[in-house]
């Protein structure tokens, strides 16, 4: 007699209570301790308002002194602006010249208030317009292959590059792209190789006008750096954890192309500059927090740009399960964009 | 009659889809093996299954193309897809960030997307453990 049901039902049971041992010995970040201790009190940031996206994939492309600007993934010429007290919200378009071909899933939309840039840095291509009119044309040709671009001034960038070298090793460098000759100036020792050069490197950078410094934050290690915009390092500071080695490891295919070929370690997640001070935005949680504050908070630590010293940790409550994909700081308050949200919370900032 | 091609073309989709996954997984190798070794779940095994993943497929496969051996396969097949689907299950509802290694144009799907396509394979398996059950139950000859 043959029972399928009665199979079916077993199997059932078995490939659960499988999957959740699996499930369970899984290493899970922040499983362990981390080693390290984060100080106390911490200030945690109280919400004010948000506003609805309505669409998922934004992300910030800029901001002005009253206005924030932001771009689309999936969109790339769509630019949604909106004051900083979340009103006036405006859906603007670029236009691009007629018969252009650039890959617009890679492209985008970057606001330095008058200009606006459209950027892709695989073509490369590279188009500016005025944010009144929107009329994007193309723009230093001259430019190099990139894989990120921040606008310094009218004139010059600074882009995170692949370099190769004569061996045929490659890795992430900061190159200073201008619209005088020579063009490219590579600043070559700048982001350091651990272990293959372009995931152990990977990272994100902002730029301060106040100041005109840039940061260069590693993803899978405790570093930052900070430079100058003649890509003069400044200092190399050091974020909480003790992760001084990217724990990545990189298979490289046939085709060329590298892959991750395990689980990494994602210890740092964006920083940004704001009033001296470089914002942290941290995956880790320390020994002297526990689980349920990582689930309801973001945790960003706060260190001086000048020494990169350590001086507080902030907590920011978050509104529904989404995390907080890019944050800037204006004054003492903080906007997150967070999946379809995008959220301001006040920060006191300790004196 | 009727149940007889039913089961002819469950099995037909299960050795299409097996053997389609599997090639694909041999062909695409390297990748396929980084790519497992990305979710959290299976990275210590990852060396393993990606041998072993494959070569389950294609006996599977094996099992439901020769008839003596049909239930066996229909009953592998059901266990097959639905170990894929409690996979899905669990880390998209306890996991972020899951990489999908499934092979062909089956990894360009959607979590949602794939979770649906899974199910309907594995109600298309437990159809066809039913009817073959009926089948040998009615006394009637399985293959004539």
């Amino acid at each position: 007699m043959q029972k399928p049901f009665q199979f079916a039902a077993i199997c059932i049971m078995a490939c659960f209570t499988f999957v959740l041992i699996l499930y369970a010995f899984a290493d899970k970040p922040n499983d362990h301790k981390n080693g390290f201790m984060r100080k106390q009190p911490v200030v945690t940031a109280v919400w004010k308002r948000s506003l609805d996206l309505q669409y998922p994939a934004y992300y910030i492309a800029g901001y002005a002194d009253q206005h924030i600007y932001l771009g689309n993934y999936s969109a790339s010429q769509h630019l949604l602006t909106v004051n900083l007290n979340l009103k006036d919200t405006q859906q603007l378009t670029l236009t691009m010249p007629a018969g252009e071909r650039y890959a617009w899933k890679l492209a985008r939309v970057m606001v330095d208030s008058p200009a606006v840039y459209m950027t892709e840095g695989s073509t490369p291509a590279l188009y500016r317009g005025k944010l009144d009119d929107l009329n994007m044309n193309r723009f230093l040709p001259q430019s190099c292959f990139f894989n990120m671009l921040q606008s310094i001034s009218f004139t010059s960038f600074i882009s995170r590059s692949i370099h190769i070298d004569s061996l045929g090793n490659k890795q992430n460098i900061l190159v200073k792209i201008t619209t005088d000759s020579p063009y490219v100036k590579l600043g070559k020792d700048i982001i350091t190789k651990q272990v293959d050069g372009v995931f152990c490197t990977d990272g994100t950078l902002d730029y301060d006008r106040q100041t005109g410094q840039l940061v260069y934050l590693y993803h899978y290690r405790n570093e930052f750096v900070t430079l100058d915009t003649n890509l003069q390092v400044i200092n190399t500071g050091h974020t909480l954890d003790t992760n001084t080695i990217a724990k990545i490891q990189v298979a490289d295919m046939s085709t060329g192309t590298s892959k991750f070929s395990a689980p990494p370690t994602y210890v740092n997640s964006r920083a940004r500059i704001a009033d001296n001070r470089i914002y942290v935005l941290s995956s880790l949680l320390a020994d002297n927090e526990d689980g349920k504050t990582g689930q309801q908070h973001e945790i960003i630590d706060v260190f001086s740009l000048d020494k990169g010293e350590y001086l507080h940790t902030l907590y920011i409550p978050l509104k529904g399960g989404a995390r907080i994909t890019d944050f800037i700081i204006k004054g003492d308050e903080l906007f997150a964009l967070q999946d379809r949200t995008l959220n301001v919370y006040s920060i006191h900032l300790l004196q | 009659m009727l149940r007889k091609s039913v089961l002819e073309i469950i099995s037909f989709l299960f050795i299409l889809l097996f053997v389609y996954t599997a090639v694909s997984k041999f062909l695409d190798h390297e990748n396929f093996r980084a790519v497992i070794g990305q979710s959290p779940l299976l990275t210590r095994f990852a060396p393993v299954l990606a041998i072993a993943v494959p070569l389950a497929e294609i006996a599977i496969a094996i099992l439901l193309a020769v008839p003596r051996y049909r239930r066996a396969g229909l009953y592998a097949s059901f266990a097959m897809m639905m170990l894929f689907t409690t996979y899905i299950i669990v880390l998209v509802t306890l996991s972020e960030k899951i990489p999908c290694s499934c092979g062909g144009v089956i990894s360009r799907m959607t979590w949602q997307q794939h979770l649906y396509f899974n199910i309907f394979f594995v109600l298309l398996a437990l159809l066809g453990m039913w009817v073959h059950s009926r089948q040998t139950a009615s006394g009637q000859p399985i293959h004539a």
